[in-house]
């Protein structure tokens, strides 16, 4: 069995039922297949909707990296799991102090989401605000630090911080470009910044 | 030769060296290391969209060890806008927004796969799609065997070359899509590279029209006729 081409033919996302039938197999033979492929590090495996197994295949072999992607931290933390738009890899040590920041700067709507979990792991609140200032979104952090108070148990952040991202001065009036939130208005009145979230989509944590 | 070990670890200890963050884009051989394409190349190619930027990193390397070179001590003809650093078996060539006669585009930048933060330095890795496109504007053998390495292992939506093509033709390089025909000839008569037929067929009808608007009707037509002549 040629699994190169096989790798190559199946590249992309699959699941085992799209994995059969581009194989034009069974189910059961498909799982082997992949478990093969796997074995011949062609394979990464995530979890999608309803918790199926989801098989990410490439053409070439999945080269080991050093680092820590910023993806795979946010779904190691996060109960929302994110799938990367493309890899991205950090060669430092990566925090939550670090990670929030990061993903609040992306602008995506699904990545800031499940990034809001990550505010429970905070421990050093002044390297948060170093980084928030580094990245230009002390205001937005703030915001964000304190919708994610009001759904999940989040260490109390210390004044010195507090007041910092209190008095960022930023041009950013939104989060997620052009949206903004019907329920929380008065943290939106407050930090002076459009949050994107509303009530059900905080119903998830 | 560097190989992806090196790589990594010199960007490692750049990155931790400059003082502003500084953003590049990998091409070439050294993007073909992030993929696994290969083991070890030549040079690393990095693009720069700023010259501020660019500098700051020659800086940085100089402080590692790097020394500038003049492009005299190249065998091939280099680009007088490239920069070349080189440091024992290492061998930087950094270009700002043109690589050779190509021009880096805003389909390259949002087409990027991989994003690597070294500290300060943030490297981006354009995609095997635009690897291809960029190997076709140069003559050397080994590109062509890049080229060859690429497709065998991905699955490469030439759409998106034919699209960049397009654009280079309008913007860039006015030959490219010229260039690209003769490129993708090439990989199927002597490399026996399985190219998709409607891919061919619209490259065939660009260079037609990229070939008038470059010789204008007359001289392609006389072109034409030689080629039929020299067929039959």
């Amino acid at each position: 069995m040629n699994y190169d081409k096989m790798a190559k033919n199946l590249e992309g996302l699959q699941t085992v039922s799209s994995a059969a039938k581009t194989l034009g197999v069974g189910r059961r033979t498909a799982v082997n297949y992949i478990s093969k492929l796997k074995k011949y590090g062609y394979v990464r495996t995530s979890r999608g909707k309803g918790k199926i197994r989801l098989y990410e295949i490439s053409g070439v072999k999945f080269v080991k990296k050093s680092g820590t992607e910023l993806y795979d931290f946010i779904n190691k933390h996060s109960p929302i799991k994110v799938r990367e738009p493309y890899r991205y890899v950090i060669h430092d040590k990566i925090t939550a102090e670090d990670a929030i920041p990061r993903a609040i700067e992306t602008k995506d709507f699904r990545i800031i989401l499940a990034a809001m979990h990550l505010f429970r792991l905070v421990e050093d609140w002044p390297e948060l605000n170093r980084h928030a200032n580094a990245r230009g979104v002390q205001k937005a952090v703030g915001a964000l630090y304190e919708l994610a108070r009001k759904y999940m148990r989040v260490r109390r952040i210390d004044k010195r911080t507090a007041n910092a991202f209190m008095n960022a001065k930023t041009m950013e009036k939104f989060i997620v470009p052009n949206m903004r939130s019907r329920d929380f208005l008065d943290i939106e009145k407050k930090w002076e910044i459009h949050i994107p979230f509303n009530k059900s989509d905080m119903e998830r944590y | 030769m560097t190989g992806v070990e090196e790589q990594m670890e010199i960007f490692k200890l750049v990155g931790g060296l400059l003082r502003k963050k500084t953003e590049c884009y990998v091409i070439g051989g050294s993007a073909m290391l992030f993929y696994g394409f290969k083991t070890a190349t030549k040079d690393v190619d990095l693009v720069f969209t700023n010259e501020v930027e660019r500098k700051h990193f020659i800086e940085t390397l100089k402080e590692t060890g790097f020394a500038r070179k003049s492009h005299k001590t190249l065998k091939h003809n280099a680009d007088e806008g490239c920069i070349l650093m080189e440091r024992k078996n290492d061998r930087f060539d950094l270009f700002l927004t043109n690589i050779i006669t190509t021009k880096f585009s805003h389909g390259m930048v949002a087409r990027i796969r991989e994003k690597h933060e070294f500290s300060n330095l943030i490297v981006n890795v354009v995609s095997p799609e635009d690897i291809i496109a960029l190997k076709c504007a140069t003559d050397r053998a080994g590109d062509r065997k890049d080229a060859v390495d690429i497709i065998n292992s991905r699955k490469i939506n030439w759409d998106v070359i034919l699209e960049e093509a397009k654009w280079q033709a309008a913007n860039g390089k006015k030959a490219f899509v010229v260039l690209l025909f003769d490129f993708v000839d090439d990989l199927k008569d002597n490399y026996k590279v399985d190219i998709p037929q409607d891919f061919i067929k619209e490259l065939r009808k660009e260079y037609k029209n990229q070939l008038i608007k470059i010789l204008g009707q007359e001289k392609y037509d006389e072109l034409a006729e030689t080629e039929r002549k020299k067929k039959s």
